[in-house]
Formats: structure tokens, C-alpha cells, sequence
């Protein structure tokens, strides 16, 4: 292997190192199944491998992986809810996004974060667990700062009391 | 403790803790390296493909790759374009537009479904007006086939703004000066090609309209 490619290769086993366990733990908060989200984490470096000599030169490489991360696991559900039909679906459609927590085991936070919408839930989880600055997360969901303040804001009012009563 | 730290030390508590990279990494080689295969052939692929698709000899799919990026990736739409789609100049010699031509011989492995770049997930081609600056009332219309469709609204208003969809979206109203933003988000409901209204009216001020595909 030359030399060039042992550094890239380098590179991009620090870049795996620095955020994969980051990422895979945010994007199981998100969707609640944790294998799921390994296995998305894992496609989107592959994709980001196959494509690192352009990627590595992003202002935020992360960013990358970690939106086409999120829209993977958001993939996954999708498919799953046209395979269950369109009855079942109208049935459960304000319940789709259960369906992304499926765990028995979670916690009080983990059933608090169910219940928000998907965005809001990504946006508290990047913001306060992977500890991303509002700027990041924008750039990981692709939308404006603002809307993930309004996010961050919504998602706040609905968690801050399950989280005092769970300190009281 | 503030409830923001809180919240942050009710995250680290509540998430899985994450294994051994170095064995995950191990294990994802192979395929990292076929992914890297795939990806310069698929490269060379487009580039020697632009005149077969013109002229459309022997060739029977194709996959069509929208430019803008690898950031703008979204791996829910897979799509095969239409022999008009597939053979046109037009659309085969446009620098954001490129077809990627394979022939349908039982030895063709390359995963046609799974390699597709498509539509960016913000301002689909489809949207007619994705990001209106106006000092005056204005609509922006949304078509396409949207599961969902998130619009997100920036106003800066001296009197009153009034966001309204079409769809089952509540009304929003402001009665405040100054700055701020909200949100419009709505299940999309209508057939695929019905077409989406959202329209926001205001008497003096700046509004932007942005809209994002869920």
C-alpha cells in the first residue's frame, strides 16, 4: 500500500474512531432500536468511504454521515409502514413514528422521547446527548437554525417535566 | 443544575453505550472496499455512458444521477427514468444531469437500486417555489408527491403575518414586531400529483418561506 494510501486509509479510520459511537448512540435514541442504527451508521460510512477523497475536504464530514445516517433509519420505517398496508396505516397514523421505538426496556426519557415527533427528537437528541451547537444540527437535519430552535424549544417543554419529576 | 444540563445528563444516562470501532471497522472493510469499487466504476461507467445513451444502441436501464452532490443524497428515491428520459440529449449532456447506462446482461451486478443519487431532500425540483422572500402578500405552492411536507417560516414584520396551508395544517398568526420563525409541518394527504398551497399574507415586513421534503 503507498504510502498516500495508508494516510488516507489512516484518516478515515480516525474519523470512524472520533464519531461512530456518537452517532450510533444518537441515532438509537432517535429510532429506539439500536440495531437499526448500527446498521444505518455503518451504510452511511460505507457510502462515505467509497466517496472520502471529496468528503474529507467538507467543512463537516460528520454532518454528511450523519444526515445520510438519519435518512437510512428513516428509510427503514418508512418501508415498513407501506408494508403494513394502507389500513393498518390509517389506522395507526398518528402512531407512526411508534413504530421507530420498539424497545420494552427503555427508560422514562427514551418513552418521553417517543412521543415527540421525529424532528423534534432528532434535534433534542443532537443537541443534548451528541452535544452538537445549533448550527451542526441544522446541518445534520438539513434544515434552517431556525426551525431547529423552534424544534429545540418544542422538544424542551415536553421533556423538562418528565426529566424534574424524575429528579424530584 | 440548570434544566438544560438536565436534559444533557438524562441523555448520557439513557443511551446505550457504544462498543469496541476497531472491531466494527474491521469488520466493515470489505465492504467499504467493494463500496469504493463500485464507486469508480460507477464513475467511469457515467462518463463513457453519455453517448451510448444519446444514441441509445444497446442499451435497455439506466439510472439516472441528479447532480448537486454527494451532501444531497437521499436514498429513499430510487428511480428508473423512462426510455424518453433515458434517451434524450437534453437531459444525458446536462452537467447535473447524467445517466448512468448498464446493460442488461445477466452478468450486470451493479445494484442499480441501491446506488441511486436522486432528489435533494431540501427544494425538490418539484416545488415551484421553495424560498419566497417578499415584501408583499405571498403564496408559494408545493406539488409533488410529498409523504409530508415541512415548511419553515422566518418573518420579520412591522404589523401582522398570517401562515396558512391548505392541507390539515393549523393557521398561524402573528400580531408581534420584530423577528422570529415557526413552523409548518402537515401530513401530506392528497394523490401524488395534487398540488400543495401554503400561503402567507403580510402587510409590511420580510417573510421567508422555506420548505424542506420530510
Amino acid at each position: 500500500m503507498s504510502r498516500e494510501a495508508s494516510d488516507y486509509m489512516d484518516e478515515f479510520d480516525a474519523f470512524f474512531d472520533k464519531y461512530y459511537p456518537a452517532m450510533v448512540r444518537s441515532l438509537t435514541m432517535i429510532s429506539g432500536d439500536g440495531e437499526l442504527a448500527a446498521d444505518a451508521v455503518q451504510d452511511a460510512f460505507i457510502r462515505a468511504y467509497a466517496r472520502w477523497d471529496r468528503i474529507r475536504r467538507y467543512d463537516r464530514p460528520d454532518a454528511w454521515v450523519r444526515r445520510v445516517a438519519i435518512n437510512r433509519s428513516r428509510d427503514h420505517f418508512r418501508a415498513a409502514r407501506r408494508r403494513r398496508g394502507y389500513e393498518a396505516r390509517a389506522a395507526v397514523a398518528d402512531e407512526a413514528e411508534s413504530v421507530e421505538h420498539q424497545t420494552d426496556d427503555r427508560d422514562q426519557l427514551q418513552q418521553a422521547l417517543a412521543t415527540l415527533p421525529r424532528r423534534q427528537r432528532t434535534a433534542v437528541t443532537l443537541y443534548y446527548l451528541e452535544g452538537l451547537d445549533v448550527a451542526s444540527v441544522a446541518q445534520s437535519m438539513k434544515i434552517s437554525a431556525g426551525a431547529v430552535k423552534f424544534h429545540l424549544s418544542r422538544g424542551r417543554e415536553r421533556l423538562a417535566p418528565i426529566i424534574e419529576e424524575g429528579s424530584a | 443544575m440548570s434544566s438544560d444540563d438536565r436534559l444533557r445528563e438524562a441523555f448520557e444516562k439513557s443511551a446505550p453505550k457504544v462498543g469496541d470501532t476497531s472491531r466494527v471497522r474491521g469488520e466493515l472493510g470489505p465492504a467499504m472496499t467493494r463500496a469504493r469499487r463500485r464507486h469508480r466504476l460507477r464513475r467511469g461507467i457515467a462518463a463513457s455512458a453519455l453517448t451510448l445513451a444519446v444514441a441509445g444502441g444497446g442499451v435497455a436501464a439506466a439510472v439516472q444521477l441528479v447532480g448537486g452532490g454527494d451532501d444531497e443524497i437521499d436514498t429513499r428515491t430510487s428511480m428508473l427514468p423512462t426510455p424518453d428520459t433515458m434517451l434524450s440529449p437534453s437531459t444525458t449532456a446536462s452537467p447535473a444531469t447524467t445517466s448512468l447506462v448498464v446493460p442488461t446482461t445477466p452478468t450486470t451486478t451493479l445494484p442499480i437500486a441501491t446506488t441511486t443519487t436522486s432528489a435533494p431532500t431540501t427544494a425538490p425540483s418539484t416545488t415551484e417555489a421553495p424560498t419566497t422572500t417578499s415584501t408583499g402578500p405571498v403564496t408559494a405552492t408545493l406539488s409533488g408527491p410529498h409523504d409530508t411536507f415541512c415548511g419553515s417560516v422566518t418573518f420579520r414584520v412591522t404589523t401582522q403575518v398570517t401562515v396558512e396551508s391548505h392541507v390539515d395544517t393549523p393557521g398561524y398568526t402573528f400580531s408581534t414586531e420584530g423577528e422570529g420563525s415557526t413552523e409548518v409541518e402537515a401530513k401530506w394527504e392528497g394523490a401524488p400529483e395534487d398540488e400543495c398551497e401554503v400561503a402567507a399574507h403580510l402587510e409590511d415586513g420580510e417573510l421567508e418561506i422555506q420548505f424542506d421534503r420530510e
